[in-house]
């Protein structure tokens, strides 16, 4: 077979075809058109949908505070492997030829990867929320960027570790020293939350306007430019897609 | 699974190759013929042997790990291109020579996996530590302009930003804490009291 066909949709499809087409998916090359374009120039990168996921992994790695789940690409790209999945099924029980013994290796190679991927970007997803469960349960505004899984763990975790923690140690305190979300007199606090100054490192993927500096001065980012800066600064910019975190 | 917390500071060097494998496209002259294949970041193909054609780095590396392929370096990967560079980074103290984001990682793969295809690889090799170095100088001579708001680093590779990572974070943190008013200590930063223990300074 000279081609891989493409198969009808699964759980995870709206019912258009999983596989993507030779040319970029019509899907991706709307949205922006502009911003393809410039990304292009910058540094020749595709917008597949593993590209998305790249891109979402380094922001999620990089950024101090939990970002909006990517639960769009993340049901695009569970929908693609599964249809990849039965595909090789299919391939492996008519008997295969070594040309697609040559495609599977690297179908499965490339699912594989996309599979790391989506791993590796849950688990750090997880670390976080793990981290910050108490300020999360108590921060609707951060409820919204977790998927519906996500919103369960953070609740069950906190759930289980409070318990623990009241029956095995602070039930045995005197009851002053109960709390468990207090404010300590020099302002630090037994809830956690995401230090939004911390710094990160930016690449500009276009000129930016300048940026307004907690020290009112103003900082001109430059397209390519490459700065250390607080996240805070320059947090509306990587939402927007003006810069990434790198 | 949670990631590790060693894991949250800073990708490792193998994750960055990863994601250079990923996204990064280059030439291969396969030694073989196949039809198109479809893939989930586009559709490649056809082979056909000696016909060069354009594919994701990581196809390369598996193809060329089978004997399948030869890969085309890219007009970077030679030495007079790095030559080149090596003497604008010499010729102007104050800024990076613009290399590939991605040249550390894709310089790597090169010529681990394929440095038969690489003309004259020990001089490439010893090009590209020989302009590591140079930009090193540099990066350490930038440090004294670190305060606690922004460095500009631009021209960097992704590879060396990653090196500088946890030591500039920590550092901007630190100046942060020493810049704000003394009676209002730091009090959105990231204070578990398990944290602020191992973060002693």
């Amino acid at each position: 077979m000279s081609d891989w066909p493409t198969l009808p949709g699964g759980s995870w499809s709206n019912g258009h075809s999983h596989l993507p087409s030779p040319s970029p998916e019509p899907a991706a090359a709307d949205a922006d058109a502009d911003a393809d374009a410039d990304e292009l120039a910058l540094d020749a990168e595709r917008a597949d949908a593993v590209t998305l996921l790249v891109r979402a992994w380094t922001g999620e790695r990089c950024a101090p505070d939990v970002r909006a789940f990517e639960g769009e690409l993340v049901g695009r790209i569970m929908g693609y492997l599964d249809a990849q999945a039965k595909l090789i099924g299919v391939l492996k029980v008519d008997g295969a030829s070594e040309e697609d013994h040559e495609k599977i290796g690297l179908v499965q190679m490339e699912m594989d990867r996309v599979g790391w991927l989506l791993r590796s970007y849950i688990a750090t997803r997880q670390e976080k929320l793990i981290r910050y469960a108490p300020y999360i349960n108590a921060t609707p505004a951060m409820q919204t960027r977790l998927s519906v899984a996500e919103q369960t763990l953070v609740e069950s975790y906190q759930q289980i570790f409070e318990e623990s923690l009241i029956r095995d140690v602070v039930g045995n305190l005197p009851e002053e020293l109960q709390a468990l979300d207090e404010v300590l007199p020099d302002g630090r606090s037994m809830v956690s939350q995401p230090d939004l100054d911390k710094a990160v490192f930016i690449r500009a993927k276009q000129d930016c306007g300048p940026v307004l500096m907690p020290d009112g001065s103003s900082l001109e980012i430059k397209k390519r430019g490459i700065h250390l800066i607080s996240y805070r600064v320059v947090e509306q910019l990587v939402l927007r897609g003006e810069v990434e975190l790198t | 699974m949670a990631l590790p917390a060693n894991l949250m500071r800073s990708p490792l060097p193998a994750e960055l190759e990863f994601i250079a494998l990923q996204q990064t496209d280059i030439l291969i002259r396969p030694h073989f013929s196949m039809g198109k294949i479809r893939l989930l970041s586009g559709s490649y193909g056809p082979f056909r042997a000696t016909a060069n054609i354009e594919v994701p780095l990581w196809v390369g590396k598996y193809m060329k790990q089978q004997g399948k392929c030869s890969l085309i370096p890219p007009v970077w990967l030679s030495v007079e291109w790095l030559e080149e560079k090596l003497r604008q980074e010499i010729s102007r103290p104050e800024e990076f020579a613009p290399l590939p984001f991605r040249f550390a990682e894709i310089a790597k793969v090169f010529l681990d996996i394929a440095a038969d295809d690489v003309p004259s690889p020990e001089r490439v090799r010893s090009l590209l530590k020989d302009l590591r170095e140079v930009r090193q100088a540099k990066t350490r001579k930038g440090l004294a302009l670190l305060d606690e708001m922004e460095l500009r680093m631009t021209g960097l590779g992704s590879m060396e930003i990653n090196e500088l990572r946890p030591f500039l974070t920590r550092a901007m943190g630190v100046m942060r804490v020493l810049a704000s008013e003394p009676e209002v200590p730091a009090s959105t930063a990231d204070n578990t009291f398990v944290t602020s223990m191992d973060d002693g300074w």
